[in-house]
């Protein structure tokens, strides 16, 4: 290899996928420290994405169990409720809730989406008399508490003495497929997941730069690389 | 720095504790071996140089996906409206009309995306009395059928006796298409088959990584107090909330 090496004129980098000009000690050294730490930092949600996506794509092999459900009633105690918002502070602050409500302004598309926002229905003031009772028809207010183990619906009818809320709990493999998905996380969990996949571009990247001769050889890295990169690129040309 | 201890000093304090410390303190000690970790590190940097260009995909469209909401508006859609003749003697079932825009649309390894409601709208065999208005209206019948792949998707409508078929073509764009590899409902099996080998090659690397962590990086404690941050953090918003 030295003989080589020497007849061309110049050393075969240790490191060939890193430009000669970055092969210092140092930079090598730092290369390696980010590595090392984003890859131990992120080592438990690498394995966690690694086995819901599992579950995810082979929902139908792996099922997850039905979720269970059940409904309380709060009472809002004299409360002034006239919105979602200040449906949802009064039921987080009753329940001692760790999570936030979400009223999105969008009804479900189609079916019913679990996690979907929900929107209220526009409440008109007064409807005729139908029967024997007044028909009124008062403002519904709805949001919802969305984490990834349970889901709180919370459904209210302006001027009731009771605040609805279905809760739908969901066991342990639906919990971390939920967690996987994000949709239904916090803010936290969502800035994990960023952080985990800003780390995961860190390592492909650096771990590419850090391969070294003694892994094997150049030309094996090159094609299997080559091969993982072209998979990727005919899949998103294609999309098949 | 002045407090660094140089590699015979600390060799005297292992001797002092019998066990001198691991150069890769999360692997075992029995598999502290040449071979091994050879094996382990060859493991680790074939997988991971396979798996880069997927993994970077995966992790820029994980990011789109978690603010989805924020996010796609701003994306915009493409969308072209055409249409196809039909043949005359219009389609006797709802495979017939399948077939056919497979055919015409050169679909390959597009998936049908089926929706309830409107599979059994075109599911309808006989034509339908409507009532608009007053008087009912005999409805002709009904055909509808979604194609969609990674980066395109197709919604079609006919209605028999129209001599066109109504499409609706979507490019999805560069975007649009990585989440949706990266969700991989759209796609055929063999992207499937590619995800689930990220999937395990991730477990992999994840496993691999840890056993070859070594001292040269940092303190073991500072290790395992990042690793086990990570941990808690998934157990409190996976349990906790």
């Amino acid at each position: 290899m030295k003989k080589k090496a020497g007849r061309q004129g110049r050393r075969p980098k240790e490191h060939p996928f890193l430009p000669a000009g970055l092969q210092t000690p140092l930079f090598l050294k730092w290369l390696r420290r980010t590595h090392g730490w984003l890859g131990l930092w992120g080592a438990v949600a690498g394995i966690l994405f690694g086995i819901t996506t599992i579950l995810l794509v082979h929902a139908e092999v792996f099922p997850t169990g039905d979720p269970s459900q059940n409904v309380v009633q709060l009472p809002v105690n004299g409360a002034v409720i006239q919105n979602p918002n200040q449906l949802g502070a009064y039921v987080q602050a009753e329940l001692e809730l760790d999570t936030d409500w979400r009223s999105g302004p969008r009804a479900p598309r189609r079916a019913p989406d679990p996690d979907a926002p929900v929107s209220a229905p526009r409440g008109m003031d007064r409807g005729g008399a139908g029967g024997g009772a007044a028909r009124v028809t008062n403002p519904v207010h709805q949001t919802r508490f969305l984490s990834p183990s349970r889901t709180l619906d919370v459904r209210y009818i302006e001027g009731n003495e009771y605040i609805e809320i279905t809760r739908t709990g969901f066991g342990f493999l639906e919990t971390i497929k939920r967690l996987h998905s994000g949709r239904t996380a916090q803010l936290g969990w969502l800035l994990l997941g960023d952080a985990f996949s800003g780390a995961l571009v860190v390592l492909a990247i650096s771990g590419v730069l850090l391969w070294s001769r003694m892994d094997g050889s150049r030309l094996l890295a090159i094609g299997l690389g080559g091969t993982g990169f072209l998979t990727v690129l005919y899949f998103a040309v294609v999309g098949a | 720095m002045a407090n660094a201890t140089t590699p015979r000093e600390s060799g005297e304090k292992e001797t002092a504790s019998k066990r001198p410390p691991k150069a890769h303190p999360f692997l075992p000690r029995t598999l502290h071996t040449r071979p091994a970790l050879q094996v382990l590190r060859k493991t680790h940097s074939w997988v991971g140089i396979t798996g880069a260009t997927a993994a970077i995909v995966i992790a820029i469209s994980g990011i789109t996906l978690n603010h989805n909401t924020v996010i796609n508006p701003r994306i915009p859609v493409p969308t072209e409206d055409f249409q196809l003749e039909a043949p005359a003697d219009g389609f006797a079932a709802q495979a017939d009309f399948e077939r056919f825009l497979i055919e015409a649309l050169e679909i390959n390894g597009h998936v049908l995306v089926l929706e309830e409601e409107e599979e059994a709208m075109a599911q309808r065999e006989s034509p339908a009395a409507s009532e608009s208005g007053g008087r009912p209206v005999a409805q002709p019948r009904r055909f509808v059928t979604h194609f969609a792949s990674a980066t395109e998707q197709y919604d079609i409508r006919y209605v028999e006796g129209n001599p066109l078929i109504d499409i609706t073509h979507i490019d999805r764009g560069v975007m649009r298409t990585f989440n949706n590899l990266h969700l991989a409902q759209v796609s055929g099996n063999s992207w499937v088959f590619v995800i689930d080998v990220l999937s395990v090659a991730m477990v992999v690397l994840a496993l691999s990584g840890l056993l070859l962590w070594s001292r040269l990086t940092g303190p073991r404690l500072l290790a395992l107090g990042l690793a086990t941050s990570m941990l808690l953090g998934t157990i409190y918003f996976a349990l906790v909330l």
